[in-house]
Formats: C-alpha cells, sequence, structure tokens
C-alpha cells in the first residue's frame, strides 16, 4: 500500500481536502501520522491560550485603560508631554548642581594658582639650589666646629655661594 | 447604549459596536493572546492591544457592520503586528527574549494531564519545537498558523481578516504546517 506523501500529510492536518483522503479510512499508520501532529497542535494551542491567561492581568480593568484613552483628545500626546516634563524637571535639577560644582572647581583652580605663583616667586627669590642648602651652611660656617643654628643672628640672610667664592 | 449578546458576536455587528465598553471586556482575551503569540513579548502586547482597541473605538462610526466585531478588531490587530514586526531593533530584542519566554510557558500547559513524565517530556519538547518553527515562519504563514490553530478560525474567517483570497491562506497554512511537522517529526 503506498501511504500518503508527507506534503499530502500536511495538507490533512491543515484541513485542506486532499483527492486521497479515503486513503486515511483505511490506513492507520497515515491516519496515526494525522491524529499525532494534531494532538501537538492541540497541546500548543493549549499552552498558548494557558500562557496568555496567566501574562493577562484580569484583575487590571483595561477596559476603563482603554475607554480613557479613547475619551481623551490629547490622550496621543500624552507621552511626548510626560517627555518634556521630565526633560525641564531634570535641567531644573542639574542646571543649579552644575553651576554650584563649577563653583567650586573655579575656586580651587585659584588657590591652586596662587599656590604655584608663591611657589615660583620662592624659588625666583633663592640664592642657589635646595639641593645646596647643606653645604652652603658648611661653608658659611667657623673653622673648627659645625655651623650653630643658634649664633645666628635672627633675620639674617644666609651666604650665597658667590659671597664665599666657592662654586661658580 | 444598546444592549446585546456577546455571546453571539457576529450578530448585529453594528449594535455590538455601539456598547464599546462591552467590545473591549469581551475582545480583549483573544486579540491580547493572538497579539502575545506573534510577538511574544507582554508588555508590548499589551501596548498594542490598547493601541488596536483605542484605533477601533476613533474609527467606530466608519464600521458598517459588512464583517463581525472581531473580524474588524483582528484586522486591526493584525496591521499593528505587522508595523511592530518591520521594526528591526524590535525585532532583535524579541528573538532575545524568545527563548525564556518560550520555556516559562510550556510546562502549564502539559502539566495535570495525566500522563506519565516521560510523556510529559516529550510533550513538551513537542510543543516547544511548534514554538520555535512557528517563530522562523514568514510573518504571513505565522499569522495564519495562529489564527488558524490557536484562534481556531476558519479558512475563510482568515481571508477575510487578512484581506486574502482563500486560496492564498490554504497556501500559507498548507507550508506552515509542512514547515511544523518536520519541526516536530513524525511516528513512522
Amino acid at each position: 500500500m503506498k501511504h500518503l506523501s508527507p506534503e499530502q500529510l500536511s495538507r490533512v492536518v491543515a484541513g485542506i481536502p486532499i483527492p486521497e483522503d479515503d486513503h486515511l479510512r483505511n490506513c492507520s499508520d497515515c491516519a496515526r501520522e494525522v491524529e499525532h501532529a494534531q494532538n501537538v497542535l492541540m497541546a500548543f494551542r493549549s499552552s498558548v491560550r494557558e500562557w496568555s491567561d496567566k501574562l493577562d492581568h484580569s484583575e487590571f480593568p483595561v477596559h476603563e485603560v482603554v475607554a480613557s484613552r479613547a475619551h481623551s483628545v490629547r490622550a496621543p500626546r500624552a507621552p511626548m508631554a510626560w517627555v518634556l516634563a521630565a526633560a525641564a524637571l531634570a535641567a531644573a535639577v542639574a542646571i543649579p548642581i552644575y553651576q554650584d560644582s563649577r563653583d567650586r572647581e573655579l575656586r580651587a583652580q585659584a588657590e591652586r594658582d596662587a599656590q604655584l605663583l608663591d611657589d615660583v616667586n620662592a624659588q625666583l627669590s633663592r640664592s642657589g639650589p635646595l639641593a645646596m642648602d647643606p653645604l652652603m651652611q658648611l661653608m658659611a660656617a667657623p673653622v673648627g666646629g659645625p655651623p650653630k643654628e643658634s649664633s645666628k643672628a635672627p633675620g639674617s640672610e644666609p651666604a650665597t655661594m658667590q659671597d664665599k667664592g666657592g662654586i661658580q | 447604549m444598546i444592549a446585546v449578546q456577546m455571546d453571539s458576536p457576529d450578530t448585529r455587528p453594528e449594535a455590538e459596536i455601539s456598547d464599546f465598553d462591552a467590545v473591549v471586556r469581551h475582545h480583549w482575551p483573544r486579540i491580547f493572546r493572538f497579539v502575545l503569540a506573534s510577538i511574544r513579548d507582554r508588555d508590548a502586547a499589551e501596548t498594542l492591544t490598547q493601541d488596536c482597541f483605542l484605533r477601533a473605538y476613533q474609527g467606530r462610526h466608519r464600521f458598517r457592520g459588512d464583517a463581525s466585531v472581531r473580524t474588524w478588531l483582528m484586522q486591526i490587530a493584525i496591521n499593528l503586528v505587522r508595523d511592530f514586526a518591520r521594526n528591526r531593533r524590535i525585532r532583535f530584542w524579541q528573538r532575545v527574549k524568545e527563548m525564556a519566554v518560550d520555556c516559562g510557558s510550556l510546562k502549564d500547559g502539559i502539566a495535570g494531564c495525566g500522563v506519565s513524565p516521560e510523556a510529559q517530556a516529550v510533550a513538551k519538547e513537542q510543543i516547544e519545537a511548534v514554538w520555535r518553527a512557528t517563530g522562523n515562519l514568514s510573518e504571513r504563514q505565522r499569522t495564519v498558523f495562529l489564527l488558524r490553530f490557536v484562534e481556531d478560525m476558519d479558512l475563510i474567517e482568515i481571508a477575510n481578516v487578512m484581506g486574502v483570497t482563500e486560496g492564498a491562506v490554504k497556501v500559507h497554512l498548507f507550508r506552515a504546517v509542512h514547515t511544523v511537522r518536520e519541526r516536530i517529526g513524525g511516528m513512522r
């Protein structure tokens, strides 16, 4: 016996009549094929329906939402209005915060600039590099003993290398 | 408002549409289910279903009653789903979500049928195969398939809803079923 082809079986499952309909009544193999596919499709339908029922918020009064949207003339513009309102609110909050942080940053920058200027002035007023200070103190000290800090007169300037005729 | 019998939605459609609140209550589950099965995204399905009824409300004066309210609403829903599916970005997210949605939904549909755990596992696998197969169908094939096998609509009604001939519906349905059968496998 020649069985129905996969295409013919698909037509039967889809509910499309085929000339070989009689074969299904006499062939249990083909009938079982069709029944198997139909059972799977029925299970599929049940799963979709249960899934949909589960996700559909039945307690949520959707018809009222739709009705309120439908009755509101301006309803389609509502999302844009919300976006604009949110943007305005964000700007109102963000601008003062930005200005405050900008002021703080400017003040800190001014302090850093002043400190840098002081450092530059201090460097320019020095007669020699900072690393040479111990050597210059040794050269300024009297022979036979270490230099005595306490013996220096208050407010006296340290001797420069040029004055001592040392390092040129 | 005109009181209508909601159990027979195909009779006196122009009267039915006059009580729009009842129309929403009665047809919401079916429209939501079709949209959900088509796009597989609950939030988007809810939004599209709302849009469907909103459009219906706005266009209710143009409804002449030539078709049933169900057919008319389904036509709107199909157009909305089609527009939605054409958005490539959304399609990307739809595919990302696809598996998570399917696996969570199938178990409940099989449990409690009084069959063995092995048979349940096989059935679950086959339903998952149908889900995957429908995800790969063309838009028209999927729409025809869902209307036929989930919504139980006959071929003529599907043709009316989709605005195509009955012959075209048969072609799409045959291709869809054949693809699905190849995925689920046969008995022999």
